[in-house]
Protein backbone atom coordinates (compact mmCIF):
# COMPACT_ATOMS: atom_id res chain seq x y z
CA UNK A 1 0.00 0.00 0.00
CA UNK A 2 1.54 3.48 -1.08
CA UNK A 3 1.79 6.58 1.16
CA UNK A 4 -1.08 8.00 -0.21
CA UNK A 5 -3.28 5.29 -0.15
CA UNK A 6 -2.52 4.94 3.59
CA UNK A 7 -3.94 8.85 3.96
CA UNK A 8 -6.92 8.35 2.20
CA UNK A 9 -8.18 5.50 4.29
CA UNK A 10 -6.86 7.01 7.24
CA UNK A 11 -8.81 10.34 6.06
CA UNK A 12 -12.27 8.38 5.42
CA UNK A 13 -11.65 6.45 8.78
CA UNK A 14 -11.04 10.14 11.18
CA UNK A 15 -14.64 11.15 8.38
CA UNK A 16 -16.34 8.23 9.64
CA UNK A 17 -15.40 7.82 13.55
CA UNK A 18 -15.96 12.06 14.10
CA UNK A 19 -19.92 11.53 12.20
CA UNK A 20 -20.40 8.49 13.82
CA UNK A 21 -20.07 9.72 17.06
CA UNK A 22 -22.33 12.93 16.33
CA UNK A 23 -24.80 11.39 14.93
CA UNK A 24 -24.88 9.06 17.54
CA UNK A 25 -24.15 11.13 20.03
CA UNK A 26 -27.38 13.26 19.03
CA UNK A 27 -29.69 10.06 18.82
CA UNK A 28 -28.33 9.28 22.47
CA UNK A 29 -29.33 12.58 23.25
CA UNK A 30 -33.14 12.44 22.13
CA UNK A 31 -33.79 8.73 23.41
CA UNK A 32 -31.74 9.22 26.54
CA UNK A 33 -32.23 12.85 27.56
CA UNK A 34 -35.02 15.19 25.42
CA UNK A 35 -37.62 12.36 25.67
CA UNK A 36 -37.37 12.32 29.20
CA UNK A 37 -36.81 16.20 29.88
CA UNK A 38 -39.19 17.87 27.13
CA UNK A 39 -42.47 16.42 28.59
CA UNK A 40 -41.49 18.24 32.16
CA UNK A 41 -40.59 21.31 30.68
CA UNK A 42 -43.26 24.14 31.05
CA UNK A 43 -45.85 23.90 28.04
CA UNK A 44 -45.29 27.55 27.54
CA UNK A 45 -41.59 27.30 26.88
CA UNK A 46 -41.50 23.92 24.75
CA UNK A 47 -42.23 25.22 21.28
CA UNK A 48 -39.34 27.60 21.51
CA UNK A 49 -37.44 24.47 22.20
CA UNK A 50 -38.85 22.85 18.98
CA UNK A 51 -38.24 25.67 17.06
CA UNK A 52 -34.95 26.65 17.66
CA UNK A 53 -32.73 23.81 19.45
CA UNK A 54 -34.78 20.72 17.64
CA UNK A 55 -34.19 22.20 14.17
CA UNK A 56 -30.37 23.26 14.37
CA UNK A 57 -29.93 19.73 16.26
CA UNK A 58 -31.84 17.95 13.38
CA UNK A 59 -29.78 19.73 10.88
CA UNK A 60 -26.29 18.38 12.56
CA UNK A 61 -28.41 14.52 12.87
CA UNK A 62 -29.32 14.21 9.60
CA UNK A 63 -26.15 15.22 8.00
CA UNK A 64 -23.89 13.52 10.16
CA UNK A 65 -25.99 10.24 9.45
CA UNK A 66 -25.34 11.12 5.88
CA UNK A 67 -21.42 11.63 5.86
CA UNK A 68 -21.16 8.23 8.36
CA UNK A 69 -22.39 6.43 5.60
CA UNK A 70 -20.50 8.18 3.01
CA UNK A 71 -17.20 8.02 4.56
CA UNK A 72 -17.54 4.59 5.76
CA UNK A 73 -18.75 3.91 1.70
CA UNK A 74 -15.39 5.80 0.61
CA UNK A 75 -13.44 4.08 2.87
CA UNK A 76 -14.85 0.38 1.46
CA UNK A 77 -14.07 1.68 -2.29
CA UNK A 78 -10.96 2.41 -0.99
CA UNK A 79 -9.87 -0.64 0.97
CA UNK A 80 -11.13 -2.85 -1.81
CA UNK A 81 -9.32 -1.08 -4.45
CA UNK A 82 -6.00 -1.48 -3.04
CA UNK A 83 -6.28 -5.03 -2.27
CA UNK A 84 -9.55 -6.98 -3.97
CA UNK A 85 -9.38 -9.65 -1.33
CA UNK A 86 -10.21 -7.42 1.40
CA UNK A 87 -13.83 -8.02 0.43
CA UNK A 88 -13.14 -11.85 1.95
CA UNK A 89 -11.81 -10.89 5.35
CA UNK A 90 -13.32 -11.81 8.25
CA UNK A 91 -12.76 -7.93 9.27
CA UNK A 92 -15.22 -7.17 6.21
CA UNK A 93 -17.68 -9.80 6.87
CA UNK A 94 -18.18 -7.82 10.49
CA UNK A 95 -17.85 -4.37 9.09
CA UNK A 96 -20.94 -5.34 6.79
CA UNK A 97 -23.30 -6.59 9.51
CA UNK A 98 -22.38 -3.46 11.28
CA UNK A 99 -22.59 -1.44 8.29
CA UNK A 100 -25.83 -2.92 7.24
CA UNK A 101 -27.47 -1.96 10.42
CA UNK A 102 -26.29 1.53 9.35
CA UNK A 103 -27.82 1.68 6.23
CA UNK A 104 -31.22 0.79 7.89
CA UNK A 105 -30.64 3.77 10.19
CA UNK A 106 -29.41 6.30 7.85
CA UNK A 107 -32.69 5.15 5.92
CA UNK A 108 -34.87 5.75 9.01
CA UNK A 109 -33.51 9.71 9.94
CA UNK A 110 -33.39 10.75 6.32
CA UNK A 111 -37.36 9.07 5.47
CA UNK A 112 -39.19 8.70 8.82
CA UNK A 113 -37.85 11.06 11.40
CA UNK A 114 -36.66 13.92 9.39
CA UNK A 115 -40.01 14.06 7.40
CA UNK A 116 -41.99 13.97 10.28
CA UNK A 117 -40.10 16.04 12.66
CA UNK A 118 -40.07 18.61 9.76
CA UNK A 119 -44.07 18.66 10.02
CA UNK A 120 -43.86 19.14 13.42
CA UNK A 121 -41.21 21.78 13.84
CA UNK A 122 -43.74 23.45 10.63
CA UNK A 123 -46.83 23.32 12.64
CA UNK A 124 -45.25 24.27 16.04
CA UNK A 125 -43.71 27.52 14.13
CA UNK A 126 -47.32 28.24 12.69
CA UNK A 127 -49.12 28.00 15.80
CA UNK A 128 -46.74 30.69 17.58
CA UNK A 129 -46.91 33.09 14.60
CA UNK A 130 -50.72 32.53 13.96
CA UNK A 131 -52.13 31.64 16.92
CA UNK A 132 -53.61 28.51 15.39
CA UNK A 133 -54.42 25.38 17.25
CA UNK A 134 -52.33 21.98 17.11
CA UNK A 135 -52.19 20.32 14.08
CA UNK A 136 -54.99 17.18 14.69
CA UNK A 137 -52.29 14.83 12.92
CA UNK A 138 -49.18 16.02 15.11
CA UNK A 139 -49.58 13.11 18.22
CA UNK A 140 -49.60 10.82 15.04
CA UNK A 141 -46.09 12.45 13.43
CA UNK A 142 -44.38 12.54 16.60
CA UNK A 143 -45.03 8.69 17.12
CA UNK A 144 -43.75 7.82 13.89
CA UNK A 145 -40.72 9.74 14.69
CA UNK A 146 -40.51 8.78 18.35
CA UNK A 147 -40.47 4.51 16.91
CA UNK A 148 -38.14 4.97 14.20
CA UNK A 149 -35.70 7.03 16.38
CA UNK A 150 -36.32 4.11 19.22
CA UNK A 151 -35.82 1.64 16.12
CA UNK A 152 -31.76 3.85 15.60
CA UNK A 153 -30.86 3.48 19.03
CA UNK A 154 -32.20 -0.17 19.32
CA UNK A 155 -30.29 -0.87 16.02
CA UNK A 156 -27.21 1.44 17.42
CA UNK A 157 -26.46 -1.27 20.09
CA UNK A 158 -25.06 -4.42 17.27
CA UNK A 159 -24.45 -1.59 14.82
CA UNK A 160 -21.46 -0.42 17.14
CA UNK A 161 -20.48 -3.87 18.91
CA UNK A 162 -19.79 -5.34 15.38
CA UNK A 163 -18.08 -1.63 13.92
CA UNK A 164 -15.84 -2.31 17.04
CA UNK A 165 -15.32 -6.29 17.08
CA UNK A 166 -14.25 -5.72 13.56
CA UNK A 167 -11.09 -4.57 14.66
CA UNK A 168 -11.49 -5.35 18.51
CA UNK A 169 -12.14 -9.29 18.00
CA UNK A 170 -10.82 -10.91 15.06
CA UNK A 171 -11.52 -14.52 16.95
CA UNK A 172 -15.78 -13.82 16.07
CA UNK A 173 -15.35 -15.51 13.13
CA UNK A 174 -12.87 -18.68 14.16
CA UNK B 1 -46.67 -6.20 18.60
CA UNK B 2 -42.96 -5.39 17.45
CA UNK B 3 -43.29 -1.88 18.08
CA UNK B 4 -44.14 -2.67 21.92
CA UNK B 5 -40.40 -2.79 23.50
CA UNK B 6 -39.47 0.54 21.85
CA UNK B 7 -41.93 2.10 23.78
CA UNK B 8 -40.08 2.43 27.12
CA UNK B 9 -36.16 3.39 27.11
CA UNK B 10 -35.44 0.29 29.38
CA UNK B 11 -37.25 -2.30 26.56
CA UNK B 12 -35.23 -0.38 23.82
CA UNK B 13 -32.11 -1.10 24.95
CA UNK B 14 -32.93 -4.42 26.27
CA UNK B 15 -34.18 -5.38 22.53
CA UNK B 16 -30.65 -4.10 21.29
CA UNK B 17 -28.79 -6.36 23.88
CA UNK B 18 -30.81 -9.04 22.54
CA UNK B 19 -30.24 -8.60 18.74
CA UNK B 20 -26.23 -8.45 19.84
CA UNK B 21 -26.33 -11.77 21.39
CA UNK B 22 -28.32 -12.89 19.04
CA UNK B 23 -26.26 -11.80 15.76
CA UNK B 24 -23.20 -12.77 17.86
CA UNK B 25 -24.18 -16.73 18.22
CA UNK B 26 -25.32 -16.57 14.78
CA UNK B 27 -22.13 -15.50 13.35
CA UNK B 28 -20.05 -17.83 15.47
CA UNK B 29 -22.56 -20.50 14.32
CA UNK B 30 -21.87 -19.86 10.69
CA UNK B 31 -18.10 -19.35 11.15
CA UNK B 32 -18.58 -23.10 13.06
CA UNK B 33 -19.81 -24.97 9.89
Amino acid sequence: MTVGQEIYLDLMRLGHIFSGILWIGVLYFYNFIQAIALPKMEASARPQYQVTILPFSLLLFRWAAASTLLFGLLYIAGAGLVDSSYFETDRFNTVAIGGILGIIMAYNVWFIIWPNQKKIIAAVQDTIDTGAAAHADQPKWARTALLASRTNTMLSIPMLFFMVAARHLPSLWS
Amino acid sequence: MLSKPLLSIKGTITAGVVITIVLVIAVRILAGM
